[in-house]
């Protein structure tokens, strides 16, 4: 059997499809639902700095609210930084994956350059 | 003409020979370590009981909730990322370098109000300077020579990092305190205990996700 660059690339694309499949759908369900928390921190902070301006023993000062705004968007920054982890992670299974079946499809040919 | 060419196609082939072995263990990401999820975990809960305890030690008689009461609590936190994170460094130096992508970042600012969330956080960024001010000696933020972050992990652990240096600059800083006038008192007030711990315990989960999925990916058959 005879290696044919067509023939390998067709089946790169049919693991590469299925170890991809839906990876798109499943981060925009995931983005939006951290921008609701996110947004619901926000409405917190606010609340929080308006009880303090009411009285200074309720709530924190705009200050406190400043720092929390600046952690807010950190955890956001964690969260795109996990998607772009996990996005990786997918990758590298793959492309373990294809190049299985492709070691599995041409294992004769490529039995000495494959263990 | 004839060796020649054949001279060419063993060398492609080697070549392509090469990469293919060189590609049948493909690093883009660190293994999973057990050390780095038990060590995010036992952070996550040292930090919860820290900033629980002081929370609810404010205003209440003869409790001290100052900062000075909690800065041995702090350094030890700061000493046990430091150490994941050195732990990361060393685990990560293969992998592909963790940048977040301009799709993922084009998204956020797509979705309903997502630009204006963008804007209220650059609105809220602090000139350059004047952010957070690592109190420990010990702060990782802080320490010089210090590797540079090229896997995700050890960019989710200068992230988590740097939730716990706005915490104790939080706790730090009389004016967060404002308990008396002008403000000398340091504490975290009960509503601020809870408001730091949303985002930094997010900051941790992100990390501890990662972990997870590494877990399960390499468990799968």
């Amino acid at each position: 059997m005879s290696l044919h660059v067509d023939d390998v690339f067709k089946k790169m694309l049919e693991a590469a499809a299925r170890a991809f499949g839906a990876e798109w759908n499943h981060v925009s369900k995931f983005v939006p639902a951290e921008l609701k928390k996110l947004s619901i921190q926000l409405v917190d902070i606010s609340e929080n700095v308006t009880k303090f301006e009411l009285n200074p023993a309720d709530g924190y000062p705009p200050i406190t609210g400043q720092v929390l705004l600046q952690m807010q968007q950190r955890a956001l920054e964690a969260t795109l930084t996990a998607v772009t982890a996990l996005t990786l992670i997918t990758i590298q299974t793959a492309i373990e994956d294809i190049l299985e079946i492709v070691k599995e499809t041409f294992a004769g040919v490529l039995k000495a350059i494959i263990p | 003409m004839h060796i020649r060419g054949r001279a060419t196609r063993i060398g492609w082939l080697a070549t392509a020979g090469m990469l293919l072995a060189c590609t049948t263990k493909v690093v883009v990401v660190s293994p999973y370590d057990v050390a780095i999820d038990e060590g995010l975990q036992d952070f996550k809960q040292q930090l919860n009981l820290l900033v629980t305890d002081a929370g609810s030690k404010v205003g209440q008689a003869g409790q001290d909730a100052s900062f000075e009461a909690y800065k041995k609590s702090y350094a030890e936190l700061e000493v046990k990322l430091v150490l994941l994170r050195q732990r990361a460094v060393v685990l990560e130096t293969e992998d592909t370098k963790c940048d977040v992508s301009p799709k993922l970042k084009g998204l956020v600012a797509k979705l309903p109000n997502g630009d204006k969330v963008l804007q209220a956080f650059a609105a809220a960024a602090p000139p350059a300077g004047s952010a957070a001010v690592p109190v420990s000696p010990l702060a990782i933020g802080k320490q010089k020579g210090l590797a540079p972050a090229v896997g995700c992990m050890t960019h989710l652990i200068d992230n988590v990092a740097g939730q716990l240096t706005a915490i104790e600059t939080i706790h730090s800083d009389p004016r967060h305190c404002a308990m008396d006038n002008p403000p000398t008192m340091t504490c975290l007030r009960p509503a601020t205990a809870l408001g730091v711990l949303a985002p930094a315990n997010d900051s941790i989960d992100a990390a501890l996700l990662v972990q997870i999925y590494k877990k399960q990916t390499e468990q799968s058959p």
